[in-house]
């Protein structure tokens, strides 16, 4: 298994954090410090954590929307200075432009990328049926459900192009049935599509049911390593896992770290 | 969704309703007062209008419009540059913004004689005034709209490898749309206005000009009749601004 330890990337090293050091502006106090993070390809990690612990500011890291004081970043095991556009990123709130319909929506990345328009079009309407769209592509996001725009959103981040795709508490807002259900969807694509997912929520069991590691974020500043749980719970994993008894074990284990961590 | 649309039908009924019943007490009231170098009826000012329709629309209203058209390219164009450049800076911003708002405390009717000492009666005396009152609520208004876009927006994009040029063109500028537009509706309304006062000072055709000219004559229905054609011609460039929005900016505007 994974060591997060490790200063140098394995050879199936995806995104690599080599001693990362961050804070925000001049002054302000440092939220990363010397942070060494390795998360391998194919691999569904969740970051976990309260707000204001550093798992936005992880994203906004690995995204490339802000660079680190000090420490490197490496993606596929290579150096990255400018991370744009090297990794899909799926905003907490769908953010899809009002005025696009889905189509004009999932073509978007692509219309950045430079690809033709009719290969994009294409590209996106072969995809809407595997995505739960079909029939939708003249719609306009205000005619979409919760669950459906988040599957647009996760359509779009995909379509990047990128193998690693950093998805930002996409199902907080939607209710809990919708979210159940969009869970296991998710698992659905991530083994359909093969890409790396790192995924952050504050929600235990959404960590649990999704991920193959789970990374505790605490308060900041968070020095050298984040604590890991892996969640060896066996896969297809569908609504009976959510009640297993080794289900019931690791959000108890879960649970016990967070709350000797975090200091209300 | 259906329901609103009776609703507004209604309203317009409603409005219909005033105008007709404010048009019979203003013809009844000028005919009891019988004094229509004063006060013309509205069958007089019609009247007038079919009578001297051949002038009016063939060589006042082409003016007018001509005053119009220039006045809100120009207003356009320097008036949606100068947006995007004090969007895009922030000294800029600081430095052109005040001036613009200062630009409209001063009362531009008092400015219009000053522009006829410098552009003589040319079409230009008119066109200045009209740009005067029209170039600020375009520039503040588009202004608004690009400044309108959430930060969060920008940094999707941003994430998917955009470049600034394509921000603007996909985030930006659609966003700005429908601030343009109202910014638009106003400056169309006030551009007939800003051509009359033009028109009123020094020309030597247009509406305001005739209307002005009537004045002298005692004519009243000649007074009035440019008068409704210039109000016809404001309804009309608001109702073109309109469809233009309608057809850039399409459904997902009935979003909210």
């Amino acid at each position: 298994m994974v060591k997060t330890n490790n200063n140098n990337p394995k050879s199936g090293s995806q995104l690599h954090f080599q001693q990362v050091s961050f804070h925000y502006g001049q002054e302000s106090s440092s939220i990363f410090q010397q942070l060494n993070v390795d998360i391998c390809k194919g691999e569904f990690v969740s970051l976990l954590g309260p707000s204001g612990s550093g798992k936005s500011t992880f994203f906004r890291l690995a995204t490339g929307l802000e660079n680190p004081a000090g420490g490197h970043i490496s993606i596929n095991q290579k150096e990255e200075k400018n991370r744009l556009g090297k990794v899909g990123y799926m905003p907490q709130n769908d953010l899809l432009l009002p005025w696009r319909t889905v189509l004009e929506n999932g073509v978007l990345p692509l219309e950045i990328k430079g690809v033709r328009k009719k290969d994009a079009r294409k590209q996106v309407i072969s995809h809407l049926e595997k995505f739960g769209l079909a029939g939708t592509e003249h719609k306009y996001p205000h005619e979409l459900s919760g669950g459906m725009r988040q599957r647009v959103s996760f359509l779009r981040a995909m379509l990047s192009g990128n193998d690693i795709l950093l998805l930002d508490e996409p199902f907080s807002a939607l209710d809990s049935m919708t979210r159940f259900s969009m869970q296991e969807w998710l698992l659905e694509q991530w083994s359909t599509w093969q890409k790396t997912l790192i995924f952050i929520t504050h929600d235990i069991e959404e960590a649990l049911f999704l991920s193959d590691r789970v990374l505790l974020f605490t308060e900041p500043p968070i020095e050298n390593k984040l604590e890991e749980v892996i969640i060896s719970l066996s896969r297809p994993r569908d609504t009976n896992t959510r009640s297993a008894p080794e289900f019931m074990a690791l959000k108890q284990d879960l649970l016990n770290k967070m709350t000797s961590k975090v200091q209300l | 969704m259906k329901k609103k649309k009776v609703n507004s039908w209604l309203s317009y009924t409603g409005s219909g309703i005033i105008v007709a019943l404010l048009f019979i007490l203003w013809e009844t009231g000028a005919r009891l007062y019988d004094k229509s170098y004063i006060l013309p009826s509205p069958t007089e000012i019609f009247l007038k209008l079919w009578e001297l329709h051949d002038i009016l629309f063939f060589v006042h209203l082409p003016a007018t419009l001509n005053i119009i058209l220039i006045g809100l390219g120009i207003s356009v164009v320097s008036g949606v540059g100068l947006a995007v450049w004090m969007n895009q800076s922030q000294v800029i911003e600081r430095s052109f913004f005040p001036l613009i708002i200062t630009s409209q405390t001063i009362p531009i009717i008092a400015l219009a004689p000053i522009f006829v000492l410098w552009f003589g009666y040319s079409i230009w005396s008119k066109v200045a005034v009209t740009v005067l009152i029209t170039f600020f609520p375009i520039t503040v208004s588009t202004f608004d709209g690009l400044r309108s876009v959430s930060r969060e927006y920008e940094e999707l994009l941003k994430t998917m490898g955009a470049s600034s040029k394509q921000i603007f063109m996909k985030v930006k500028v659609p966003s700005a749309l429908p601030y343009f537009y109202s910014g638009m509706k106003v400056a169309v309304t006030m551009s007939v206005i800003g051509a009359a006062i033009g028109e009123w000072l020094g020309a030597n055709a247009g509406l305001g000009y005739f209307s002005r000219r009537m004045m002298t004559q005692m004519d009243g229905a000649g007074v009035f009749a440019p008068i409704v054609l210039l109000s016809l011609l404001g309804i009309l460039l608001f109702l073109v601004i309109k469809l233009l929005e309608k057809t850039t900016t399409t459904k997902w505007s009935d979003k909210e």
